[in-house]
């Protein structure tokens, strides 16, 4: 009912139209059209996912040989932070490398550029509006990330060296201030980056959110959003209820390590037989109880806007409507409500109640429902479709299939007599690098070439695209699957060599093909960055449409003027009305009036 | 694009049968040879249910998302069904799903409650309790004594441990400094030592770790099969000090060979002294003395990790369980027992133990056995 009474509504609210700054500065630093700062975020983003990759690489030299110099930039570190006297990697500076892979990979690659990059690009338009609630908030939220960003990196060269306790920094290792080396100043630029991070996250979330409730063109009813700013709107909710609690958890821990308190310091703690002088009384697990509170939902933050991405890509190459739209809706809402009350299943084997480990491994065990619903509806999406074998398409497809292990292997983890065994071992490295590199970050690849024209008017390189797909799916089988066999071998994560247990030995040369392997998993991903940069310039200049997609910002131009609309554009129907049968193409735009042939509902 | 598309089926088909081939590759057991008898089959055998779960969907999955790329590529003449979805097909596999993973929950539930709720009694005279205490980057541990008292001057305080065959074990965990994790891969037993609170697991050995002389490596094997071999001791695991007839040799070789990576260790046991004759022997169930030349192993060890990043050396935070014969443990536990009576606990290590390790128990922690 109300859907049609919208399909005629009036000029949204929101009329006005922004005019382009002319400025330098106003236009390409401080700038706050949503496209612009979404580009921003790519670029950043990209500039990290380098700087990550560099680090695993660093990593996968030392665990496939151990205490051997790092060819070609050995000599460059010597006698770092990071590598010894002779170049190699020492067993702190592989600390620092596991933290930092980590933390970069999640808090400076995957969240800003699912959440920044994508949300801030495509979220106005996909509802149909001309930036962002809040434009300005949407600029902080970038100009909080970038300097965090730094003071990560930063953390590498004060003191005596980066943060070196893990992503999850278990106190008291990171609590107390000589526990380890790097654990002082750069613990602390760790967690002061953290938090800037975090409260960028929780802007970004506040605002996507309110652009989606209030923003929304004529005609855009709930059920008419895609996919992808579907699964921004429950990951908005995500950050917004769960990263304020990852800060709180960061000032805590700043306010132990700074002013000498002692929330996660129990009594008589000493390190090397000297008492630490902290009063004590506080808790240690009480850290991994607020630590895992967002970091388990954080996880989904990971996966959500990747599984959006997904979902559109699919439906477009298959030439067919989403199997179960309301159903994927609903999922990414269960996911968001289960993942709530899962995060214990982090701590099974920390000596937090076993009973309370029954409990988690109960939700843990349903939560994996929502994400196989998911999955068996991509499936039935490609199922009778018309399937496009396109660069986006084959990167959404190995999403799809990629997931599907990520997400198998984690019902062994929430098995908790199965855990004690496979927990903090290779098993867990390699179900979660399934899940955030096989599935978020296929989409993300998957997604940027898709809306590649959207962005820079050029078409991304075809053949090039090609080679890159083709190199990264395997390498990355190939690294990351053998990771499953070591963990059910028993090997370890976050240790610098396997070589000092007598019962890991003999599969060292699984380590040492995972490492060749990683290595050009690595390379591959230059020749992705070299295309995104050599396509904004030289690539072949797109159309409006290029893909032949429904959803409103294909309707325009490439690339999009600033202020995205010239009209607000009213909206008919859902987003995937492919092959619908009438008139003579098999796509129907969003706002493409009724009388044009098509169906009005979605 | 429609030419490359075509090339495009037989690669996508290529790189998806590819990573179906790798689970298949996952199939042999690699999971390190099970040795712990309480509950250790229990949970390799929710290991492989679950495997067989995984796999049957596995399968499924991936074979229909393949079939569907290849049935229907896009292709002159072959057209997309319009088709929004249907609510009987997403009731189905809803439930069912729903149904396994709740059993597969269940399924668990009995054996997680046994391995962490169910503790054996400290008074039980059969239960080995040892008191362990990592702290950077070493474990620590401490036997009660022949007096069974924690506290006494004949407490004994070791750096690897030794357990009887077939008694159940319980390790009383706590650290002074960071968390640290337990890690008994071969017993699958893990538990972090967490600072300021207590925790507890048990389990039981029932099978030796020996090094086979002639063959140059270790073997796992039961009491039976112990039986009818002439096991001799090494000096890090003798049950007197008269006993040792040998020393473990851990070279690091840099050979450039290429099965060999550097900083690999080769390990072996030598003769000690070179020059001796005899040996003393566990054989036929009794210690007795044979021609050193009639020896056919060593008893030798498993390895406990530490699994919980602990600092900078946490990689090579390392111990080890010596599994003993129920007479030889006596032996060793009496005479090292009297030993610290005799000679008393170092200085600096006594001040570690402080810790109230009787009424520091967490409420779910009693013994319910």
């Amino acid at each position: 009912m109300s859907e049609h009474a919208q399909d005629h509504a009036h000029p949204a609210p929101h009329e006005h139209i922004p005019v382009e700054p002319t400025g330098f500065i106003r236009k390409y630093i401080f700038s706050i059209d949503h496209k612009w700062i979404g580009k921003q975020y790519l670029v950043t983003s990209l500039f990290f996912l380098i700087v990550g990759g560099g680090l695993a690489m660093l990593m996968r030299w030392q665990l496939a040989y151990p205490e051997s110099t790092v060819p070609v930039i050995g000599n460059l570190l010597k006698d770092s932070w990071i590598c010894g006297p002779t170049g190699a990697v020492s067993p702190e500076g592989f600390n620092q490398l596991v933290t930092m892979h980590g933390s970069v990979m999640i808090f400076l690659v995957i969240i800003p550029i699912l959440v920044g990059a994508f949300g801030n690009f495509l979220i106005p338009l996909h509802v149909g509006a001309r930036d962002v609630a809040f434009p300005i908030l949407n600029a902080l939220s970038y100009w909080l990330y970038l300097p965090a960003g730094f003071i990560f990196l930063a953390s590498f060269f004060v003191g005596d060296g980066g943060a070196g306790a893990g992503w999850t920094s278990y106190p008291p290792l990171s609590d107390l201030n000589n526990s380890a080396p790097g654990m002082h100043y750069g613990q602390v630029f760790w967690l002061f980056g953290v938090f800037l991070v975090g409260f960028s996250s929780i802007l970004g979330g506040m605002n996507f959110m309110t652009t989606i409730i209030k923003l929304r063109a004529p005609g855009m009813t709930w059920t008419r959003m895609p996919l992808v700013t579907w699964a921004q709107f429950v990951t908005a909710l995500f950050q917004l209820l769960a990263t304020p609690v990852l800060a709180s958890a960061m000032m805590l821990l700043m306010m132990d390590k700074l002013f000498g308190c002692s929330f996660f310091i129990p009594r008589d703690l000493a390190i090397s037989g000297e008492p630490t002088g902290r009063a004590g009384g506080g808790h240690p697990l009480l850290w991994q109880h607020i630590f895992w509170f967002y970091s388990h939902p954080a996880v989904y933050i990971l996966i959500l806007p990747g599984m959006g991405l997904a979902s559109d890509l699919l439906a477009t190459f298959s030439r067919k409507p989403i199997f179960g739209y309301k159903v994927m809706v609903v999922s990414m809402t269960g996911i968001m409500g289960l993942g709530f009350i899962v995060w214990g299943h982090h701590m099974f084997q920390s000596g937090m109640d076993p009973r309370l480990g029954t409990a988690f491994m109960m939700s843990t065990m349903l939560i994996a429902l929502p994400s196989g619903v998911k999955c068996f509806n991509w499936i039935a999406t490609l199922w009778q479709g018309s399937i496009r074998f396109t660069v986006p398409m084959l990167h959404a497809l190995s999403f799809l299939s990629m997931f599907i292990i990520g997400g198998l292997s984690g019902l062994w983890m929430a098995a908790t007599p199965v855990d004690i065994f496979i927990h903090d071992t290779y098993y867990v490295v390699a179900h979660f690098h399934y899940v955030v590199f096989g599935g978020t970050l296929f989409a993300v690849f998957g997604g940027l070439i898709f809306w590649f024209p959207k962005m820079y008017g050029r078409m991304m390189n075809n053949t090039l695209g090609y080679i890159h797909w083709t190199l990264t799916f395997i390498t990355f089988n190939l690294v990351f699957f053998p990771m499953h066999i070591l963990g059910e071998a028993g090997a370890m994560r976050r240790v610098s060599t396997h070589m000092v247990y007598e019962y890991l030995q003999p599969i060292q040369w699984m380590n040492v093909m995972i490492s060749h392997s990683a290595f050009i998993l690595g390379f591959s991903q230059l020749i992705f960055i070299f295309n995104l940069f050599w396509s904004m310039y030289r690539g072949k200049v797109a159309t409006g449409n290029p893909w032949e997609s429904n959803t409103l910002e294909w309707s325009g131009p490439s690339p999009l003027p600033y202020h995205n609309f010239d009209k607000v554009p009213i909206v008919h129907r859902g987003p995937y009305e492919y092959s619908t049968g009438e008139g003579t193409k098999d796509w129907i735009a969003q706002d493409e009036p009724a009388s044009a042939g098509g169906l009005g509902g979605h | 694009m429609k030419g490359s598309a075509k090339l495009l089926i037989p690669l996508a088909a290529a790189a998806f049968l590819l990573f179906a081939a790798l689970p298949a590759a996952a199939i042999p057991n690699w999971l390190p040879q099970n040795v712990n008898s309480a509950y250790g089959e229990k949970v390799d055998g929710l290991y492989f249910g679950i495997y067989i779960i995984v796999a049957a969907f596995f399968f499924l999955t991936e074979g229909l998302l393949l079939f569907a790329c290849i049935a229907f590529r896009a292709r002159p003449g072959h057209k997309a069904k319009y088709l929004h979805g249907s609510n009987v097909i997403e009731v189905i596999w809803t439930v069912i799903p729903a149904l396994i993973l709740i059993g597969i929950g269940i399924a668990q539930a009995d054996t997680w409650t046994e391995i962490r709720l169910k503790f054996p009694s400290e008074s039980n005279p059969d239960v080995t309790v040892i008191q362990t205490f990592p702290k950077q980057y070493e474990w620590h541990f401490r036997y009660a004594g022949v007096d069974k008292q924690f506290g006494t001057a004949d407490d004994v305080y070791t750096t690897s441990i030794h357990v009887p065959i077939g008694k159940k074990v319980l390790n009383k965990l706590a650290s002074s400094d960071v968390i640290h994790s337990y890690f008994v891969p071969h017993a699958r037993v893990k538990l972090d030592a967490m600072p300021g609170m207590l925790g507890r697991t048990w389990y039981t050995m029932d099978k030796f770790s020996v090094w086979d002389l002639k063959a140059g490596k270790m073997l796992i094997v039961s009491a039976e099969e112990l039986a009818g071999k002439k096991t001799a001791w090494a000096i890090t695991n003798s049950p007197t000090r008269t006993a040792f007839a040998y020393k473990l040799v851990e070279a690091s070789t840099d050979a450039p060979d290429a099965a060999i990576k550097k900083g690999m260790k080769k390990y072996s046991y030598e003769v000690l002294p070179a020059e001796r004759k005899t040996a003393q022997v566990w054989y036929q169930g009794k210690i007795q003395e044979v021609p050193i030349g009639e020896v056919d192993y060593v008893f030798h060890r498993y390895e406990i990790a530490c699994a919980e990043l602990c600092g900078m050396q946490h990689f090579n935070m390392r111990s080890f369980v010596y599994v003993d014969p129920p007479e030889v443990f006596a032996a060793w536990y009496s005479g090292v027992s009297e030993q610290a009576a005799k000679t008393g606990a170092p200085e600096t290590t006594t001040s570690r133990w402080k810790l109230n390790w009787d009424k520091a128990h967490p409420t779910w922690n009693k013994a319910i056995e």
